[in-house]
Parts: C-alpha cells; sequence; structure tokens
C-alpha cells in the first residue's frame, strides 16, 4: 500500500465489505473528511449500517444508486459501426475495439503505452484494463486483436496488474506490446482525440474530462468524486476498489459495455487523469492514473 | 530515508497541496537532486569534520577577531573567510554582539562542507540526469502495413 494512500481510503474499503448493500462511498473532500456520501442499491432499503469506529464522527449522508459493473461488452457482430469499432490498417489509432484470441467479449485499446520491463527493456503498445486482455482466463503472451480476432494479432499480453476478490485492489490494468514482426502496429493517437499531453494529472472534483472508446467514441464527462472505495460487479465475483476517479456523464452516456480500457484525459490539455473501467448509471469510475503508473511501471512521455 | 521513499513523499505532498501530479520529469529531477546529495554527503561531512579539527588544533582560522590574511589561502578559502566575515557583520548588526570565534569557526567549516561537496553533487547529478548510458534496444517503430482486406 502507498504511503499517500491515507487510512481513511482504507476505511472506506472496510465499510463496503462490512455492509453488502452498499455500492460505493466516498468523502465530500479527502484531504479533510467530514462528510460521508454512501450510495446503496436502489432496489432495497437501507435499515442498518455497521460504521467503522474511525468514521463514526462523520456525518453520513446516504444515496439510492446503481450497481457497478466493468464494462466488457459481448462479441456482437454489428452492422453500422463506429470509427472505434472499425478495422484500421497500421499505424492502428487506439481507443478502438480490441479482442483478446478466443475470448467472448470486446473491449477498448485504451491509449499509447511505454514501459520497461523487469529486465530494463523498453517496450511500446498500449494500455488496457486486466479484465480485458486477462480477466484471468489468458496469460501473459496472448495474442490480442483489432478490431476482433478475425483479423491479425495487433500485440501480445505483456504486463498486468490482476485484481484479486479479497483485497483492496487500486487498479484493474494491462499492457500489450505492439511489436509484431519487425514494426510496432499502433500508432501514438487516440482516434478523435490525438496525441495525448506528456503529463499525467490527478483528478479534482469539477474536472472537465473526455474519453474515445469502442462503444460511445468520443463522449465527456466531468469529476464528481475521487478517492472513492467502490464495489464492481465481474460477473462471477465483486471486488471492492479503494481510491478511485469517479465522472458523471455531462450530456449524453460518458460510457457503455466495451469502453472498459479508454483512457480518461482532461479535457483542455489532454493529460491522463484515470484508466476507465466500470460503470453504473450515469456514473463511470477509472482507475487514478498514478496507481496505474506505479503498478505497471508506465513512462511518460510516450516519445 | 531511501531516496524512492523521499520521492513517494514529495509527490504526496505536493499532490495534497496543488491537487497536481508532479511530472516525470519534476519527479526525475527530484530524484537526481536527493542522489546527488546521498553521492556528496560522505565527502561533505568528512570536510566538515576535517575543518573543525584544524580549527581546533590551530586556533581559529575563521574568527573574526583573528583574521588571517586572504593572500594566504586558496579562493575558495578565501570566499568562505568573507562569507562568515558577513555572517558576522549580520549578527552584529542585528543583535549588537559579533559572532564567537566557536560560532565563526561552525559557520567557516559549513561553508567549506559545502564547497567540498559541490563538485561530488554536480558529477552525480548530472549523471543521473543524463540516464543510463546504454540506449535500449530497438525503439518505436511504427507501421504501415494494410491488414483489413
Amino acid at each position: 500500500m502507498k504511503p499517500y494512500l491515507a487510512t481513511h481510503a482504507i476505511q472506506l474499503g472496510q465499510l463496503l465489505r462490512d455492509n453488502p448493500n452498499l455500492t460505493m462511498a466516498h468523502y465530500d473532500t479527502p484531504a479533510d473528511p467530514k462528510l460521508l456520501h454512501i450510495y446503496f442499491r436502489a432496489d432495497i432499503q437501507l435499515r442498518a449500517l455497521r460504521v467503522p469506529r474511525n468514521l463514526q464522527s462523520l456525518t453520513i449522508t446516504p444515496h439510492p444508486g446503481p450497481t457497478f459493473h466493468d464494462l466488457r461488452a459481448p462479441i456482437a457482430r454489428a452492422t453500422a459501426l463506429n470509427e472505434n469499432q472499425q478495422c484500421q490498417n497500421e499505424p492502428i489509432r487506439l481507443g478502438t475495439q480490441c479482442q483478446p484470441k478466443g475470448a467472448n467479449w470486446l473491449g477498448t485499446a485504451g491509449c499509447p503505452a511505454k514501459w520497461r520491463d523487469s529486465a530494463g527493456v523498453l517496450h511500446w503498445g498500449y494500455l488496457t484494463n486486466w479484465h480485458v486482455l486477462s480477466s484471468g482466463q489468458f496469460d501473459l503472451g496472448t495474442t490480442c486483436h483489432q478490431p476482433d480476432d478475425s483479423k491479425p494479432a495487433f500485440g501480445r499480453l505483456a504486463a498486468m496488474s490482476p485484481v484479486l476478490r479479497d483485497k483492496d485492489n487500486l487498479v484493474d490494468a494491462a499492457l500489450a506490446d505492439t511489436y509484431v514482426n519487425g514494426k510496432h502496429t499502433t500508432s501514438d493517437e487516440i482516434l478523435a482525440i490525438g496525441k495525448y499531453a506528456d503529463h499525467p494529472i490527478v483528478a479534482v472534483p469539477g474536472l472537465a474530462v473526455k474519453k474515445s472508446g469502442r462503444t460511445t467514441g468520443y463522449t465527456e464527462a466531468k469529476c464528481t468524486a475521487v478517492g472513492a472505495a467502490v464495489k464492481i460487479g465481474y460477473g462471477d465475483f465483486d471486488a471492492t476498489f479503494i481510491d478511485q476517479d469517479v465522472y458523471k456523464q455531462t450530456e449524453k452516456p460518458f460510457s457503455a459495455a466495451g469502453d472498459s480500457g479508454s483512457l480518461i484525459l482532461g479535457s483542455r490539455c489532454s493529460c491522463p487523469c484515470s484508466l476507465l473501467f466500470a460503470g453504473g448509471g450515469d456514473m463511470t469510475i477509472g482507475n487514478p492514473m498514478r496507481h496505474v503508473i506505479d503498478a505497471l511501471g508506465l513512462i511518460f512521455p510516450f516519445l | 530515508m531511501p531516496i524512492q521513499d523521499c520521492i513517494t513523499h514529495t509527490k504526496l505532498l505536493v499532490a495534497q497541496e496543488t491537487q497536481h501530479e508532479l511530472t516525470p520529469q519534476q519527479t526525475s529531477t527530484i530524484g537526481c537532486i536527493l542522489s546527488g546529495l546521498m553521492c556528496a554527503a560522505p565527502a561533505a561531512i568528512q570536510c566538515f569534520i576535517d575543518c573543525l579539527a584544524r580549527a581546533a588544533n590551530r586556533g581559529s582560522p575563521n574568527a573574526a577577531n583573528q583574521k588571517p590574511s586572504p593572500c594566504d589561502k586558496s579562493n575558495a578559502d578565501h570566499e568562505i573567510y568573507r562569507g562568515v566575515l558577513h555572517i558576522d557583520e549580520l549578527v552584529n548588526d542585528a543583535t549588537g554582539n559579533p559572532l564567537t570565534v566557536a560560532q565563526a569557526d561552525i559557520i567557516g567549516c559549513v561553508f567549506s562542507a559545502l564547497v567540498c561537496g559541490v563538485p561530488t553533487f554536480l558529477k552525480c547529478f548530472l549523471e543521473c540526469m543524463a540516464g543510463p548510458t546504454t540506449p535500449p534496444a530497438g525503439g518505436y517503430d511504427p507501421g504501415d502495413r494494410k491488414r483489413c482486406e
């Protein structure tokens, strides 16, 4: 656990585990918590709450809310493909649809990524979610395909930070190396956005953001909370995440199934901000980029 | 405290105060400054100890009331001597009392240690900023092949 993860972030994770009907919790201001917002399943009556002792001095505001789940999409052979779903020749711009070989789901190959492996060798490829490229079913080295596995491989799963069901998770992230037959198949650009800025930023409530993903394409939103603990459904298990960024759509839906793996960027600076991985209702959840960098050893700038 | 812990702590403080993450360039610069300081510390401490020992053995070369001739000294020592005198003047103006011999000795030896550590600091700092001397094999090389037919 990182030193800058204050104990109150961990206490929110405990709050979710102690109360199965809660789906999310966050403070009004994480740096000086006084008010605690909790979200419970809209289909139940919240009667009692088990609150860790350290949180009992806070004012608690309950809200009925959605359940959250990962944003993979089932395999679909759509007839009218948007730009993010179409096959691309090299260099493939990211924010595009991808599928691991043999998987029964689709996700988004989010953004250009550079990292150094444990032997000190630099790699270039793209960033997406663990549940898009592996989900515990596929090992390192598995090929990934754009837009689906009817087309040649455009990379291989090279690194991942798996989601654990019994622990507080920080990220759901994976990297694919796109060096194939002597060239990199992917571009340094994201569809509808272009190149991202050289340095990542930390989300703050009110920050305007944008993303480009497989299903909803280019969309915009605002950050509504940071440092949130969220319970995420992964189909066959639930996982608790702490210290997450929360975004709310401004006009049209910010994300939908299939957008998992998209990069969320600050609207004005195009600075990497969060890795989109889950959503529910009108809310989208992202892993803070600082945790993704720590987990996978990403290096900025890309070039 | 290990350098990585210092960097992490610095990143936390900056993020808390400004709500902005340090850029990778800023982080690496801070890391290199810390690395340079760690690198130069042994030499600087040794100089400081040697300086104090010399001062104890032969009187007080930097004391305001025992001013050695600047001509006896190297350029660096001369600058240190002038620096001590300047502090002596400031202290005298502020408090009405000049520095004692022992205080002047300690200040002179602090300056001496800093001067002593600067070359080592710069060497380590510049090497750190330059990064690994051997470049990684290959590089980012985007293709232009057709794959959608």
